[in-house]
């Protein structure tokens, strides 16, 4: 069955601190708040941990010395050589700091805000994934820990029967896609990247088998079982990874 | 001042160089907060954190030649710090298996559930008040994160950065780097409610 995702609380809290609510969702929230003790103890306690980040890490800025420091091999192995003296390394830096402050200026635009989660389509995940190297960001070879992330993630423990000759599992990642919780598993069939997103069915959404010109060529199988929903993006027409997925 | 038998070349040559200090420069103060924050990040304090980006930048100053960009050239900085911090907290650490799924808090949290010696007061000779605060507890509660959701909660909260410049920056995916920051929030919020109530 497939359902739009509704944010949870935490969602909606964590949109709302990022400030990345709607005026009339942000509103009703705000409603929600004045009306909810629990939730607002939450807001008000997530309010002061921001506070205690900021106060405990704050922004640190480069001195003038620092940066003349870094740059100063720049200029000493050029076949130019410049030597500054420490008051031309001063305007040199607070030129530097103008520049920065310039660039920064040009290049922020207004704020762009993030929403709390948009299911992405997996084939553009899969793009995306591919394009940063195709490397797991979880190389998982233990069998219990890999049982233990579905376990967490998903609710179910899975295991992974063994691979033909050809294929093998790189590990999992966990890019998004229907839900903050999609785990990814990566694999190499034939040298192809293949990818098997798995989430609650209860995430499953009608975006994640969109394709777009940039995804064309690929192929999206999709499968339910155990209470999972399954989708595996990949260049070939036939599932090559998802079979491997099974209940522990 | 440049003498009458320097040639125009050459002259061109120097403000060509001096602008590309200057450019690199601007990039590198610029970037030095959130290069300064990934380090922070990865070793959970901030004490040690500009050693580790001086350190980076001197290696960056060598494989300078690398890079046809000061951009370019920053942005490899963010990798090389993060690693120069993994090393040094690897270093300070003793060895331990940090899970790097954000659902795995409690794989690491049992390591700092064990009370280290507490300050005293050099006059009363009583533990300083205030060492139980909101703020300690916040900080140990930290260690509990794996390094990378340390980093993501920083240059979110800190730092203001969008989940794009935050994917830009450490090369994880946007959803995992959302991911730690909703999840990181989640298990502070219950650690330190925890804490509260105790006291």
């Amino acid at each position: 069955m497939i359902r739009p995702e509704l944010p949870s609380d935490d969602s909606l809290l964590d949109a709302y601190l990022d400030d990345a609510l709607e005026p009339a969702a942000r509103e009703a929230f705000e409603v929600r708040l004045g009306n909810d003790p629990e939730l607002a103890r939450q807001a008000e306690l997530q309010h002061r941990i921001n506070a205690s980040l900021k106060a405990n890490f704050p922004i640190d800025e480069a001195s003038a010395e620092h940066v003349a420091e870094v740059t100063a091999p720049l200029e000493e192995s050029e076949p130019v050589i410049l030597r500054f003296s420490r008051r031309r390394w001063a305007w040199l830096a607070a030129a530097a700091a103008v520049a920065g402050v310039l660039l920064a200026w040009g290049t922020s635009g207004p704020r762009r805000v993030d929403p709390y989660f948009e299911p992405t389509p997996l084939a553009e995940v899969y793009n995306a994934t591919v394009k940063q190297g195709f490397e797991p960001y979880y190389e998982c070879e233990d069998d219990e820990r890999f049982a233990r992330v579905f376990s967490k993630r998903q609710g179910i423990p899975l295991a992974l029967l063994p691979m033909p000759e050809g294929s093998r599992m790189l590990g999992l990642s966990y890019p998004g896609g229907l839900s903050r919780d999609t785990t990814a598993m990566l694999c190499r069939v034939d040298g192809e990247p293949v990818m098997v997103f798995v989430d609650q069915p209860e995430a499953d959404s009608s975006l994640a088998a969109e394709k777009s010109a940039a995804s064309e060529d690929l192929y999206i199988f999709r499968d339910e079982h155990d209470g999972l929903v399954f989708y595996e993006v990949t260049p070939f027409d036939t599932p090559r990874a998802m079979q491997y997925l099974t209940i522990r | 001042m440049n003498g009458p038998q320097e040639s125009k070349s050459e002259r061109n040559k120097k403000l060509s160089k001096a602008s590309t200090v200057t450019e690199y420069a601007a990039h590198y103060q610029q970037a030095y907060p959130r290069l300064m924050a990934v380090a922070a990040g990865v070793l959970g304090r901030r004490e040690g954190a500009e050693d580790i980006v001086q350190d980076a930048a001197s290696l960056a100053v060598e494989k300078r030649r690398e890079f046809d960009s000061p951009a370019a050239y920053v942005a490899w900085m963010f990798g090389v710090v993060r690693r120069f911090a993994l090393n040094e907290r690897r270093k300070t650490h003793r060895r331990q298996t940090y899970a790097t799924d954000p659902h795995e808090f409690t794989a690491v949290s049992d390591v700092h559930s064990t009370p280290g010696p507490l300050p005293v007061d050099p006059c009363s000779g009583e533990l300083v008040a205030g060492q139980a605060s909101f703020e300690d507890d916040l900080l140990e509660a930290l260690h509990d994160l794996s390094e990378d959701a340390r980093c993501c909660l920083l240059l979110r909260t800190v730092h203001d950065l969008s989940y794009a410049e935050i994917e830009q920056l450490l090369g994880i995916p946007r959803g995992t780097a959302m991911s730690h920051v909703h999840r990181s929030r989640q298990h502070l919020r219950t650690r330190l409610a925890s804490q509260e109530t105790r006291t």
